[in-house]
């Protein structure tokens, strides 16, 4: 075999290579973490097959080149001429070194800074003169350099090795971004949280490769270290799922996490993320190490970080047109594979180069098996990888699917959520609204389909319409109540990334056979890139959900930034997402709309194309960002329910600078205010009573909103008007309701209601009732509103009224004691012939109820007991328990 | 109480078990005669200051957290003008450090300018060696005014509670005056 023996080492000149190589990988580090950001300008992610539609935010082949080329530069550019000239390679030590290095770097620029400082021009012009340098001096050759350290003993890399470490680094990149993608569901989807991971994968590698660097520095070993990486990496991996499948369940995660003083809370924060990290990667991050360890020249680390940027790169399309066996099986089972292949190839040219090297029959005898048995090495690698399937276990309302399929795309699953409605989720991400959104969902939908009939021109063609997303029986009603209304035809078409599930997927959210099938993703594609489409619409997603101090409601994290924008051509596109996700600072463009039932179920629309400006369409362009964003790390440290009152805010804020007609910039702005008031609130409180009001800002929002309202106004102020009521703040009511209902002269029934609630507070039964009788008429109000319009008929002394409103409200309740025996009351009260039968049949109903005395009073002779006068906050005799 | 760092949700009534704080801290059904009795006095006052202390006690616990309001107005039961520091469970003393407390009066009912209407026992130990005026079955024995248009109204807090339906400040006044003559005679 060529091998060289070592000479006398030169300890003061390896130092310095140590030094200079450090240096150069800090650099190095610093254009790749740039490059690498290139691709993910605001940090979020776009699933792939998600992005039907392409522009602003980068396609996920084009995020994934981005990564790739930051790789290739890595490989390409860490070792200068003078490390290359060197017949022997850096130590294991200097590799460690290199590692740290760059942990540290992704740690300063990508958790410390903020995204948006690393995609600055300046940032980028400085990275690509740095990264020029750096590429020249990668292939320049030395002046004047002292002579060379003696070099380590090494081995050549011969083309059969270069392959299989090619093939081997394809398959670990799969296989890790796959585990990596497994590992992340225990989390909330916040870039910061990949960032973290990326810093703590290569923190471990740093550690393995020093950990190693001993058992290295023997050539024999670096030599069984490269040919066998994809085999121990491929253990490692395997490892690590069955190291994982303990914290799949809410009992196993917590165990695990207070064994370490953390608690289910600490999901999303940097010691959840690092811990989860820590247990899922530890074992491959330290098997790279050992493989990146042993390279230590640009002749191993070449092809194998060539390798490593095609599965970067590969892995977009590789659920698509990459179907090595046909079945659904993860990327992290998918990589292994391909790490199989690279096994094999590697041992083959290893061994194939050691029998060519051997002199001697004999000797070559003995290698004969080993080249016959060497492809059986990777068969026992077949993987039955264990199945990880986290369901948000933090949770805990714990899931239960009626459909699972692990998928390419990721984890597909129908589950029931905490409201009982069906939903399909994308690696916990919810692709169909749960009950809360399902009317924000609609609305964003309607909004979609109303620009096209504000600003359509008729025509005798179909206008064709693209649902980028899963259909659901509320999605198709919606298109079909809005097609109703047009003049003219329209065709709603929709496709999902999830092809070959769908027809497993859609009889929990369609009747059978009542809608069209989806087309494929291709064909989508193709037919915007015709112009065939003119609308493509991408409704907002919401979740995972978020370990909150509330059991009953956990809230939901934004969702996805899901697709891109700006569909080209005569086709206008819009994006929807939720109102809390991050992009105040995001350097996005296009039209916004915004639709929403009420200010937590609001979502803005980015629409780009002809349609998202043309007259009549009631958009603003998207003014600037809103300047540096927070560092990633600081996101890591907010608690997550928490992220969303400053992302929210700072959104309206960014969103008042430009506003229109429809979205006035003086009522965004008080929205903005009113959205950065909101703090934490009891665990124990109701939804509407957690928001924080203040009076200046609502004043200020009564004297921003229009006459008459619009639409926008009205579904904020119907959401406020509900909080005063629920919040009991009735001098605000008192003072700001009057005033808003001056604006809108055809009435306006949740602020009448509103301030009828203020009157009760204020024990104003005539004046609550002469708002509620209307609203009464034209039957609007809600059970508890006609128990209150009851109350005040009652005080009144006008009992006939209140028996009528009660026998309504008894209707739609039935089964509820206490509305019967205020009906009993009132029939007693107003002397009809019903109340004592009324009376005997609530006695029989609860013969243990506590009021049962003041029934029974109503059935002995005498007058009447006196009714109740004052104004009884829980009239159906909840307590606030909180 | 549920701790903020232990973020696993948990229902009222285990919170209450977890709390291990003496049964003055959960809500008793009462009447205002009863609350009047039980209660050493009935404050129509203004929140004019809130501060959260913690206790480290080595019998009763370490992190006991209690919130302690200050009154300025006048007793309900003998017209004297009164300002007066009352207790109840829980609070945070900065963002991180602090316990929620289910029976506590919401963040509404204790704003820095509110009225309300608080009622209250002296204690020698409410918890941790604390002596305090022991704000009487938590929010139940709290609530909040406003002023309408006729005057100040207390907001009521449903069947159960010492003060159900809204009722004017002034008939309470008197409602509150007579039960605790009431209640002097029955003792002598």
């Amino acid at each position: 075999m060529n091998e060289r023996k070592p000479d006398a080492p030169n300890l003061s000149l390896r130092s310095r290579e140590t030094l200079r190589s450090a240096g150069r990988a800090l650099l190095v580090a610093m254009v790749a973490v740039v490059l690498w950001s290139v691709g993910n300008p605001l940090g979020w992610q776009i699933p792939a097959g998600i992005d039907v539609v392409r522009g602003a935010v980068p396609a996920p082949l084009l995020s994934a080149l981005w990564r790739a080329a930051a790789v290739v530069f890595v490989g390409v550019t860490l070792f200068d001429r003078r490390a290359s000239n060197r017949v022997g390679s850096l130590g294991a030590k200097a590799i460690a070194t290199d590692l740290g290095l760059f942990a540290l770097a992704i740690f300063v620029l990508g958790l410390v800074l903020n995204s948006s400082t690393l995609t600055a021009p300046l940032a980028l012009a400085a990275s690509m003169v740095l990264g020029y340098r750096l590429l020249q001096s990668a292939h320049a050759e030395p002046e004047g350099e002292p002579e060379s350290p003696p070099p380590l003993s090494d081995f050549p890399i011969t083309p059969a090795m270069s392959i299989g470490l090619f093939l081997g680094g394809l398959g670990l990149a799969v296989a890790l971004q796959g585990l990596d993608a497994r590992v992340a569901l225990w989390g909330y989807g916040d870039p910061a949280e990949g960032v973290l991971r990326g810093v703590i994968f290569l923190a471990i590698a740093a550690f393995g490769a020093f950990a190693f660097s001993g058992l290295l520095s023997n050539p024999v070993a670096r030599r069984l270290a490269l040919t066998c990486a994809p085999l121990y990496i491929t253990t490692a991996c395997l490892v690590s799922l069955s190291l994982l499948t303990p914290l799949t369940g809410h009992d196993g995660l917590d165990a695990f996490l207070r064994s370490f003083d953390a608690d289910l809370s600490t999901i999303g924060s940097p010691k959840g993320v690092a811990l989860i990290a820590a247990r899922g990667l530890f074992l491959p991050a330290l098997a790279v190490g050992i493989l990146l360890a042993a390279t230590g020249r640009k002749a191993a680390l070449l092809p194998l970080l060539l390798g490593t940027a095609l599965g970067i790169a590969a892995l977009p399309i590789l659920p698509v047109d990459l179907h090595l066996n046909g079945s659904h099986e993860a990327p992290y089972a998918r990589g292994m594979e391909l790490c199989m292949v690279g096994t094999i190839a590697c041992l083959a040219g290893w061994l194939s180069m050691a029998f060519a090297a051997t002199p001697e029959p004999a000797l070559r005898k003995r290698y004969m098996p080993l080249l016959l048995i060497a492809p059986l090495l990777g068969v026992p690698l077949g993987y039955d990888a264990p199945s990880v399937r986290p369901f948000s276990p933090w949770l805990s309302f714990e899931a239960e699917p009626t459909f699972i399929e692990d998928t390419p795309l990721g984890l597909l699953t129908v589950e029931p959520t905490v409201q009982g409605a069906d939903v399909l989720t994308l690696n916990r991400i919810y692709m169909t609204p749960d009950a809360a959104f399902e009317q924000s969902d609609q609305l964003q939908l309607r909004a979609s389909l109303d620009l096209l009939s504000k600003t359509a021109a008729l025509s005798n063609r179909t206008i064709r319409v693209l649902l980028a997303g899963q259909i659901t029986t509320g999605r198709w009603e919606t298109f079909l109540t809005w097609q109703a209304e047009q003049s003219f035809q329209s065709d709603l078409s929709w496709t999902v990334p999830w092809e070959r599930s769908v027809n497993q997927v859609r009889p929990f959210f369609e009747f059978a056979g009542k809608l069209k099938p989806p087309i494929s993703q291709r064909d989508a594609r193709q037919g915007i890139d015709r112009g065939t489409f003119d609308l493509v619409v991408t409704l907002a997603t919401y979740g995972p959900g978020i370990t909150a101090l509330t059991a009953e409601d956990p809230p939901l994290s934004p969702g996805l930034i899901a697709g891109g924008a700006d569909a080209g051509g005569n086709t206008t596109s819009i994006v929807w997402m939720d109102t809390r996700t991050p992009i105040a600072p995001a350097a996005l463009e296009g039209n916004v709309l915004l639709a929403g039932s009420d200010l937590e179920h609001m979502a803005i629309g980015i629409a780009t194309g002809p349609l998202s400006m043309a007259p009549g369409a009631e958009t603003f362009a998207l003014p600037a960002p809103n300047g540096s964003s927070h560092s990633g790390f600081a996101r890591l440290q907010t608690r997550p329910e928490l992220r969303a009152f400053g992302d929210r805010a700072e959104l309206f804020a960014r969103l008042s600078r430009q506003g229109s007609a429809a979205y006035d910039p003086a009522f965004l702005a008080g929205l903005a205010d009113l959205l950065a008031l909101q703090i934490e609130s009891s665990p124990w409180t109701e939804p509407d009573v957690r928001y924080e009001l203040d009076r200046e800002i609502l004043e200020n929002l009564q004297e921003a909103t229009k006459v008459p309202p619009s639409g926008f106004e009205r579904t904020v102020w119907n959401h406020l008007a509900r909080i005063l009521s629920a919040k009991r703040m009735p001098e605000e009511s008192y003072v700001i309701c009057p005033l808003l209902l001056d604006k809108s002269p055809g009435g306006w029934p949740e602020i009448e209601y509103a301030l009828a609630r203020a009157y009760l507070e204020f024990l104003m039964p005539k004046d609550a009732a002469e708002l509620l009788s209307p609203l009464y008429e034209a039957d609007h109000l809600n059970l508890i509103p006609l128990l209150e319009y009851a109350a005040c008929e009652g005080q009144m002394g006008n009992w006939p009224k209140a028996a009528e409103v009660l026998t309504r409200a008894f209707a739609r309740a039935p089964d509820t004691n206490s509305i019967e025996r205020h009906l009993a009351i009132a029939e007693m009260q107003a002397g009809l012939a019903t109340g004592p039968a009324r009376i005997k049949s609530a006695l029989a109903r609860d013969p243990e109820g506590e009021h049962n005395p003041e029934l029974e009073a109503y059935l002995q002779s005498g007058p009447l007991p006196a009714p109740p006068q004052s104004f009884n906050p829980a009239l159906l005799g909840e307590r606030d328990d909180h | 109480m549920l701790k903020k760092r232990f973020l696993m949700p948990l229902l009222g009534t285990a919170a209450l078990i977890a709390a291990g704080v003496s049964s003055q801290a959960q809500i008793e059904r009462l009447n205002l005669d009863q609350m009047v009795q039980k209660t050493d006095d009935a404050l129509y006052a203004e929140i004019i200051s809130s501060e959260v202390i913690r206790i480290d006690h080595d019998t009763d616990g370490a992190e006991l957290y209690f919130t302690q309001l200050t009154l300025q107005g006048e007793s309900l039961v003998s017209g004297d003008a009164a300002t007066i520091v009352v207790t109840f469970p829980g609070g945070f003393v900065n963002e991180t450090d602090g316990v929620w407390n289910s029976e506590a009066p919401s963040a509404d009912d204790i704003k820095i300018g509110n009225k309300i209407v608080a009622f209250y026992k002296y204690l020698d130990n409410a918890g941790g060696d604390l002596a305090c005026n022991f704000l009487y079955a938590s929010h139940g024995g709290l609530y909040r005014t406003v002023d309408s248009p006729a005057g100040a109204v207390v907001m009521g807090r449903g069947e159960g509670y010492a003060i159900q339906g809204n009722t004017r400040l002034s008939e309470l006044s008197t409602a509150i005056t007579s039960s605790s003559k009431k209640s002097d005679k029955e003792e002598l």
